[in-house]
């Protein structure tokens, strides 16, 4: 079930909110690069993020800088996840979110941003509310407690994909600035969260 | 005789700062392409250093020699930590003070490779955050190092400008957050700057 959504805009707005989600919505393989900056008053960090999705598939990879020693590695489908990179050894559990929290310490809500990384609300999310900019692009979405500011679209692609975005669920803040967003990406390597 | 260490002895002599440029390439797991970046670094001994990246994006790392400062402009974050002993064991740490190499590490000769000579530098503190670091050494110094991370992901560093014992602005190892970026982690108690929201 897609959940309700409350667009305030333009029809023009909506117009191309919808023909965006129709274009996107049979991508099934994806890979995205960049850095991500997460932060929660106690603690947090950066570093250069990949996350490739195939299917349910996914892979998510985080090199810290050279010095901060945060290096992880995500694995898993619908069924678990596996991080591998922890000083304790592999973790497996049901969902990378609890993984990676367990991990770092870090929340970041990777469910939701498989959907917010393209400027669409999260299908397994509540209720979200979108508003739009003069480019009738998504300025701001908020969804499930989050409110995710769209700092910068690539519009030199069809259709217009984020170049950065920041979500704030205080106290917690998770940044994104996106180097590189392929659609149609190889397959992922294979899952060894079953 | 010509070894990476008689090469490193010669190179480390007499050094108290060094600035210079880099070319980082990380190989990260299969199918994960190599991810490039380059800029700027400068060293100077005990433990102050920065690191600044220029491309493809923009990133500065600096050690003031309390504090190791990290500013992602692009995020408009800045992840500050206490420079503790462990971090002296950070391949970056080991060039600042390349005459402190045997304090905090089992020096070894890995021979000649890709017309240099390697040094391995095997970590002796209980935790550290890599295994090793080999250094390259060509006729003039320091060429390269390389070292694996947690998930065996290959880091590969060229040097190039060597610049020895020049007179570094003032600035060169401190860092000011700038206005308006969320500052995360360990801030100096007698800062003035309230976190910004």
């Amino acid at each position: 079930c897609v959940p309700a959504v409350r667009m305030r805009g333009s029809p023009e707005d909506l117009a191309a909110q919808r023909a965006r989600e129709r274009q996107l919505a049979g991508v099934e393989r994806w890979q995205v690069r960049g850095r991500l900056g997460v932060y929660d008053a106690r603690g947090g960090g950066s570093g250069d993020f990949s996350w490739r999705q195939d299917g349910t598939h996914y892979e998510f990879t985080l090199h810290g800088p050279s010095l901060s020693g945060v290096d992880l590695r995500l694995r898993g489908d619908e069924h678990g996840a596996l991080l591998e990179g922890d000083k304790r050894g592999p973790l497996r559990g049901r969902d990378a979110e609890a993984l990676m929290q367990q991990a770092l310490g870090w929340v970041v809500p990777l469910d939701e941003l498989r959907a917010w990384l393209f400027g669409l609300r999260a299908p397994g999310g509540g209720p979200a509310e979108l508003e739009f900019g003069a480019d009738h692009l998504p300025a701001r979405l908020r969804q499930d407690g989050w409110t995710v500011d769209y700092r910068a679209w690539d519009t030199d692609r069809q259709p217009p994909l984020p170049r950065k975005l920041f979500a704030e669920k205080p106290p917690y803040k998770v940044r994104l600035a996106i180097d590189a967003f392929e659609l149609d990406a190889a397959p992922t390597s294979t899952t060894a969260g079953r | 005789a010509d070894t990476a260490r008689s090469r490193l002895d010669a190179f480390a002599g007499g050094l108290h700062s060094l600035t210079g440029r880099f070319t980082q390439t990380l190989t990260g797991g299969e199918g994960e392409p190599p991810k490039t970046s380059a800029g700027v670094l400068a060293l100077e001994a005990p433990r102050q250093f920065r690191w600044e990246t220029q491309t493809p994006y923009r990133q500065l790392i600096v050690a003031d020699g309390s504090r190791v400062w990290l500013y992602d402009p692009e995020l408009e974050q800045v992840t500050v930590r206490v420079q503790s002993s462990e971090e002296a064991h950070s391949p970056l740490t080991v060039l600042t003070d390349l005459k402190q190499i045997d304090r905090e590490f089992k020096v070894s000769e890995e021979g000649a490779r890709d017309g240099l000579l390697w040094l391995r530098l095997t970590s002796t503190a209980r935790d550290p955050q890599f295994e090793y670091a080999d250094l390259g050494f060509d006729a003039q110094g320091l060429a390269r190092m390389q070292f694996r991370d947690a998930l065996g992901a290959l880091t590969d560093i060229r040097f190039s400008d060597w610049r020895r014992n020049v007179p570094l602005p003032p600035d060169t190892f401190t860092f000011t957050p700038p206005p308006g970026v969320d500052v995360i982690g360990d801030l100096p108690v007698i800062t003035t700057q309230p976190l910004s929201h």
